[in-house]
């Protein structure tokens, strides 16, 4: 739960949020399954109700024609053509009987033969048509819409006999007759299915349907042994059943023709009706399904994109936070975690960087100082400096041993105040000159000279700077040289660039070695510092920049010159106590 | 990457199955326009048709399965056939064009024409039969179309082109029956009567005469010095071919003449009295083989040749005419014209229905006789037919471009009818017609007095001598003089009209 936090949360939404949806839909679809498969079933009622109720109707009305003629005097009189006497009133009689049946047959759109039979005279009066002709043997008794078949088709009867009884050696005197061809029906179905029902037929178990003349004949066969069971049902109760055939579940609608006997049915592929919303049902369920996944595969992106590196970042930090400052990120995402992955690694890397550099300076900072305590604390120079003072007390230079007493405690003194790290340009040039002083004394082979920008003199320098470079001077510069020897220390600006030398006229050094110097002075970052130049030019550096430092380089005179070089910084402000912080701009 | 890849497949699968769903019900969605470049209309028509006759099972079948395919293929459309009794045809069919039902097409004689679009029942067709009849134009005759064109427009199709000179002027025999007597032709009224003496001598079940319609200009040929053309077929009128006179025929001598051997036929029992007054069943007598002869019409022994082979497999017809030195007349080279109501839906369509039927002989043999092989065969280039009954009758649609001999046809049959036409003369009749609006009530009571009293002098039932005279002052006094006026009057002006 805590580890796929975002995951489980939008998942449980989407649950929620789709869950109603699914629930409400699949209530509704039932309902207008329902709704649609009790309307289809009224209307299929309706319909097959009203058209059986027709299609009696209309059987009634043949019958009804077949009384009206039979009570008609015209055709009792034409059965006894002797009784009329007169041709003009037969034919008179004859062509009135003959437009009444033509009459009575044309009414409305069924076409059924309507006839008057004279067995005993031979005479037919019939309804004129071609085809519907009257079949050859009329049934030997009394039908009420018998259905019979010769070679000429199947076709359902209705006759009436005068008189009603009658034998195979006396044949009634008048029969009317009305005969609708199986044909006939056929094409009333065909308009039944044309006007909405799917596929009507007539049926009659054990005998074959009357189709429809479009009727798909396979089907129906395949439906009959559904059918049959029409038989045993009481009538009226039940009006369908269900069926399989072809794949497909049928509604069958039965309706009996009460004047017939037969059943008018017509199905309904209610599977196939049903098809269209089923298959939105699926659909609809497919796409829900589809976009559940889909939310699931969004949120493991998602999950993937966001949750996963930012755990990562978290890890790093946790890292940083502990103090392994060389944790980087790697494989870095695409998009937004890049950026942010690039800026976490500059930021470790700033990190990293500021931590060992302050580390490093530090110690340098102390070794530098130490090493700078160290070298002041020289037993020969103080031997020899008490050895001066004796002899000239010894010599009764009084004045001479004073002086040198207190050149030697006043340098002294400016040493040993180790409290201070800086002093003015001008505190050290009064120390250098009281050292000078002190060994010109003890020496006497060398004068010395100041040549100082006044602008110089109160900027503020590590404190016994200077004075290294003098005793370097001092110690290498005259020692074999026969000549006089002169040490210059000049004092320059240029801008807020600060340059300070101490020159000497002595031999100078080999190009290598100053070269060698150089190369020493540029790596000292790195190097623990062995020579006294080398902690200068590194002190320096520590406090003015990596631009500050010491350099090296031959003299006017001929010797070498010695120059401390930075740049004042702004404001030429006094630094900070312990020489570092905003000074340290890279 | 691959994350991305996912992402936008799950995408794709979410929208095409978007799609899917919506256009899940747009399958049906039905295009209605016009036409394509086809010919075939972008819309679907029922086209409503009357024909006259009876519909049989198999051409049920056929109209529901083969033909009706065809048409949805080639002229998206089906046909619905509303099929009226013989008998009642005329009556049937008046009255649903006075009505308006909203059928689009149906058949009826040339004569009635003239009296339909009188009376507004149809609808002038010049504009539909250029645009879409080109196939009728190319295959009837431009003669022929002159017959249904009245003040300058073109009211029917006439849908026959074929021979047709003295039409309902001969007689149609059972050949074989003549044959068996030991005749071989029949050239007068007296061959007639033999005919049927010798023949009722052998077998007293046969039937002499059938009179359906029209018959009394076959025995004009021989009982008239004249050339005589029937007005029409009301037996009221006649032109005289020679002097271009019409004829009052019901007061004529040769109207007598005509009487008084209807009443010895009568006696001679070739008219049976017993069915004068039952019209169904003389041709229930025709369809069962008993009948003798009959008034023929050019191509009937063609015709009926099926029916009565139906009857009497080794049956013969022919046609003769009497007194076959006369001339024949030409007065309407199409009696069938096809008409589209003015209340027709599809006008458009039931034009192009009829082209249809001219396009090709394939087309014409399968709306006539069906699918190949299964209704009819061809074979040595005559037709035989494999059912009895034809959708619509062959004789509307006959044309000589498409025409084909059924096998049991003899040839010499074939050849009457093919050379017909040959050295026939164009009557003095064509192309007129009788505008009956101004003598419509007279007209109507004509006819009425016409079917009450002289009905029973044309059948021979009422001798002429004791029933004329009293005929024919009901006949004049329901106005008959004032309609043969008219007509007069009429036919004068059509003849001066006339180059």
């Amino acid at each position: 739960m805590k580890r796929f936090g975002i995951f489980a949360k939008m998942m449980i939404m989407l649950m929620i949020l789709l869950t109603p949806i699914l629930v409400l839909y699949a209530i509704s679809n039932r309902t207008s399954t329902t709704v649609l498969t009790q309307e289809i079933m009224k209307v299929k009622r309706n319909q097959i109700e009203s058209s059986a109720g027709q299609l009696n109707q209309l059987f009634a009305q043949f019958d009804s024609y077949k009384k009206m003629l039979y009570e008609s005097t015209d055709v009792r009189n034409l059965a006894y053509p002797d009784l009329l006497g007169d041709d003009l009133l037969q034919y008179h009689t004859l062509r009135t009987v003959s437009e009444e049946i033509n009459r009575l047959a044309g009414y409305g759109n069924w076409k059924a033969v309507i006839a008057v039979v004279y067995p005993k005279t031979g005479m037919v009066i019939r309804s004129n048509s071609n085809l519907n002709a009257l079949p050859e043997l009329l049934p030997d008794h009394d039908a009420y819409w018998d259905y019979r078949r010769d070679d000429r088709g199947s076709y359902f009867i209705d006759t009436f006999s005068y008189p009603d009884q009658w034998s195979n050696t006396e044949q009634p005197d008048i029969r009317v007759v009305v005969k609708v061809d199986e044909t006939e029906i056929m094409s009333q179905l065909t308009e039944l299915k044309s006007g909405g029902f799917s596929d009507p037929i007539l049926f009659l178990p054990d005998a074959d349907p009357i189709y429809n003349y479009s009727a798909n004949r396979g089907l129906i066969r395949g439906l009959r042994p559904a059918l049959q069971f029409i038989r045993n049902l009481p009538d009226g109760e039940q009006t369908f059943l269900n069926a399989d055939a072809d794949g497909n579940t049928y509604q069958i609608h039965f309706q009996k023709i009460e004047s017939l006997g037969w059943y008018l049915v017509d199905y309904i592929p209610i599977s196939r009706i049903m098809k269209p919303i089923n298959r939105d049902r699926t659909m609809f369920y497919s796409i829900s399904g589809m976009m559940l996944f889909m939310a699931v595969c969004l949120s493991f992106l998602l999950y993937r994109n966001i949750r996963i590196p930012f755990r990562k970042l978290l890890q790093s930090m946790n890292l940083i936070e502990k103090g392994i400052y060389s944790s980087r990120m790697r494989d870095r995402p695409p998009g937004e975690f890049r950026i942010l992955y690039d800026r976490f690694n500059a930021m470790a890397e700033r990190i990293e960087d500021l931590i060992e550099v302050v580390l490093k300076e530090q110690i340098q900072s102390k070794e530098a100082n130490l090493k700078h305590l160290q070298s002041q604390i020289n037993p020969h120079f103080l031997y020899n400096t008490l050895a001066y003072i004796k002899s000239m007390i010894e010599l009764g230079e009084k004045e001479a041993a004073i002086a040198m007493t207190m050149s030697l405690s006043k340098y002294y003194r400016y040493t040993t105040k180790s409290g201070k790290k800086l002093a003015t340009v001008r505190e050290e040039l009064e120390l250098v000159s009281h050292y000078l002083q002190i060994h010109r004394s003890l020496t006497d082979s060398f004068e010395f000279e100041f040549e100082m920008d006044d602008r110089l003199l109160d900027l503020e320098v590590p404190r016994l700077i200077l004075q290294p470079l003098v005793e370097n001077v001092v110690l290498h510069a005259f020692k074999n040289n026969d000549e006089y020897g002169i040490v210059r220390i000049v004092g320059r600006m240029d801008g807020d660039a600060a340059r300070l030398s101490v020159e000497d006229n002595g031999p100078g050094m080999p190009l290598p070695d100053l070269d060698a110097l150089q190369t020493a002075f540029r790596s000292v970052k790195n190097e623990e510092i062995e020579s006294g130049l080398l902690n200068v030019h590194r002190r320096m550096q520590l406090l003015f920049g990596d631009d500050a430092g010491l350099r090296i380089m031959p003299s006017d005179s001929g010797g070498v010159a010695a120059e401390l070089r930075w740049t004042v910084p702004e404001g030429n402000g006094s630094l900070t106590e312990d020489g570092k912080g905003e000074l340290r701009v890279v | 990457m691959p994350s991305r890849w996912l992402l936008s497949i799950l995408t794709l699968i979410l929208a095409s199955a978007i799609v899917v769903a919506c256009n899940g019900d747009n399958e049906n969605t039905e295009t209605s326009g016009k036409e394509t470049d086809g010919g075939k209309p972008d819309d679907f028509v029922t086209l409503k048709m009357i024909m006259p006759g009876d519909e049989s099972a198999r051409m049920r079948e056929f109209v529901d399965n083969e033909l009706n395919d065809r048409l949805k293929n080639d002229l998206n459309m089906k046909l619905e056939l509303t099929y009226i009794p013989w008998g009642s045809y005329q009556q049937k069919l008046e009255l649903s064009l006075s009505t308006g039902e909203d059928y689009d097409l149906f058949w009826h004689g040339t004569p009635f024409v003239s009296g339909y679009k009188s009376k507004g029942y149809i609808q002038p067709l010049d504009e539909l039969l250029q645009k879409y009849g080109q196939n009728l134009i190319k295959n009837i005759p431009a003669e022929n179309f002159k017959l249904d064109q009245i003040d300058g427009k073109q009211w029917a199709i006439p849908s026959q082109a074929f021979t047709s000179a003295g039409k309902f002027t001969s007689v149609m025999v059972r050949q074989d029956l003549l044959e068996s007597v030991g005749m071989t032709e029949i050239r007068t009224i007296a061959d007639l009567e033999a005919f049927y003496r010798k023949m009722h001598a052998i077998d007293p079940s046969y039937y002499g005469y059938l009179e359906t319609d029209r018959g009394h200009e076959v025995l004009w040929r021989e009982l008239s010095g004249e050339n005589l053309t029937a007005f029409d077929e009301r037996n009221l009128f006649a032109v005289n071919e020679d002097t271009g006179e019409l004829v009052n025929y019901v007061e004529s001598d040769l109207y007598k003449k005509v009487a008084h051997l209807r009443e010895d036929w009568v006696k001679k029992g070739i008219i049976d009295k017993n069915l004068v007054g039952n019209p169904q069943s003389k041709i229930d007598q025709e369809n069962a083989g008993k009948l003798l002869f009959r008034v023929g019409a050019v191509s009937r022994a063609m015709e009926n040749l099926q029916t009565a082979q139906k009857a009497d497999s080794g049956a013969k017809l022919r046609e003769y005419f009497l007194a076959p030195d006369k001339p024949r007349y030409i007065v309407a080279p199409s009696n069938e014209a096809y008409m589209i109501p003015a209340a027709a839906k599809h006008a458009e369509r039931a034009m192009m229905f009829m082209n249809w039927i001219l396009k090709s002989k394939d087309n014409y043999n399968f709306i006539i006789f069906g699918v190949e092989g299964k209704y009819y065969r061809i074979e040595n280039g005559k037709i035989k037919l494999l059912t009895n009954d034809q959708l619509m009758y062959e004789w509307m649609w006959r044309n000589k471009n498409y025409f084909t001999a059924p096998t049991n046809v003899p040839d010499d049959v074939v050849r009457d009818m093919l050379h017909n036409d040959d050295n026939a003369k164009i009557s003095r009749l064509f192309g007129f017609h009788f505008n009956e609006e101004p003598v419509k009530k007279e007209m109507a009571q004509v006819l009425t007095v016409y079917k009450e009293k002289f009905d029973l002098i044309n059948s021979g039932l009422v001798g002429y001598n004791s029933g004329f005279s009293s005929a024919m002052t009901a006949l004049k006094k329901a106005g008959y003089d004032k309609v043969f006026a008219e007509l007069k009057k009429q036919f004068n002006e059509f003849n001066a009209g006339r180059p």
